[in-house]
């Protein structure tokens, strides 16, 4: 059974996514991609954002919201090491840019609406029945 | 009619992440197509002489390069990415020459006056290194 609220957090947390992948993408284009490891890894990003994003609009959501809340998170993390002295493959962060900002805001939306979605839709599945209620269905049934 | 409007974002949202995936790949192959350009010194190649350092593309141009004492060394950040020309070996100055942070389009020049062979390093982008020799 499909929720509205679960869907509607699945769309924002796709956009989210595909955010974070087009920052990442523009930032590769900018300069990142001449940075050792650290190009491979920005165009590895934007298109795991696209391929989440991709599976999100289909049955395999529930992969696609996982694929996103790993990527984001790896991101974020990622992001923390290069800021640190001994910065993330030899790449240190020089300073929060507007690009990094509009980056942290995307991958922390898309990890919460994902969650979210996640939340909401299994609040929205099913309740699986125990082996006491399944018996009882089947007496009600044969009855 | 819920059921069409879903439909509908859900080509949207396949529509917008294959751009994603398509522009990736363009931007990928177009860089790597460029890459393929000869760079501007090849590693192991002798020292230049002159009196300019380019910084471009996480590279110094050209990364060893001889200079007669009393030289006016600049060197110039072309990269959108702010660079540094710090002497020593990272993560440690040995403080004979420091540009400081150069921005994109900036320069700073530096007096060679001690003779020697000074490695340098981008304070910022470590991985990024070069030679001056001072004769």
């Amino acid at each position: 059974m499909r929720h509205p609220s679960a869907d509607a957090l699945r769309y924002l947390a796709a956009f989210a996514t595909i955010v974070v992948g087009a920052v990442h993408l523009q930032q590769y284009g900018d300069f990142i991609a001449d940075v050792p490891t650290i190009g491979v890894l920005f165009v590895l990003n934007a298109l795991a954002a696209g391929f989440a994003a991709i599976l999100l609009a289909t049955r395999h959501a529930t992969l696609g919201a996982l694929s996103g809340i790993a990527l984001s998170a790896g991101a974020l993390a990622s992001l923390v090491i290069s800021m640190t002295d001994a910065g993330l493959f030899g790449y240190t962060e020089p300073a929060f840019r507007s690009a990094t900002v509009v980056a942290v805001a995307a991958e922390a939306a898309a990890i919460v609406l994902l969650l979210g979605y996640l939340a909401a839709r299994r609040r929205a599945a099913p309740k699986r029945l125990d082996r006491a209620e399944r018996e009882r269905v089947v007496l009600t049934r044969t009855a | 009619m819920f059921g069409t409007s879903r439909r509908l974002l859900n080509r949207m949202l396949i529509v917008l992440a294959t751009a994603l995936v398509a522009a990736t790949a363009v931007v990928f192959v177009a860089h790597e197509r460029q890459d393929g350009e000869p760079a501007a010194q090849q590693p192991g190649e002798p020292a230049r002489a002159g009196d300019k350092v380019q910084i471009k593309d996480f590279l110094y141009d050209p990364a060893a390069l001889t200079v007669s004492a009393g030289t006016k060394l600049t060197f110039t950040n072309q990269d959108n990415a702010p660079h540094t020309a710090t002497s020593g070996s990272s993560p440690t100055a040995d403080g004979v020459f420091d540009t400081g942070t150069l921005t994109k389009g900036q320069s700073k020049t530096i007096n060679a006056t001690k003779t020697g062979t000074f490695a340098y390093y981008c304070a910022i982008h470590p991985f990024m290194k070069g030679t001056v020799i001072v004769k």
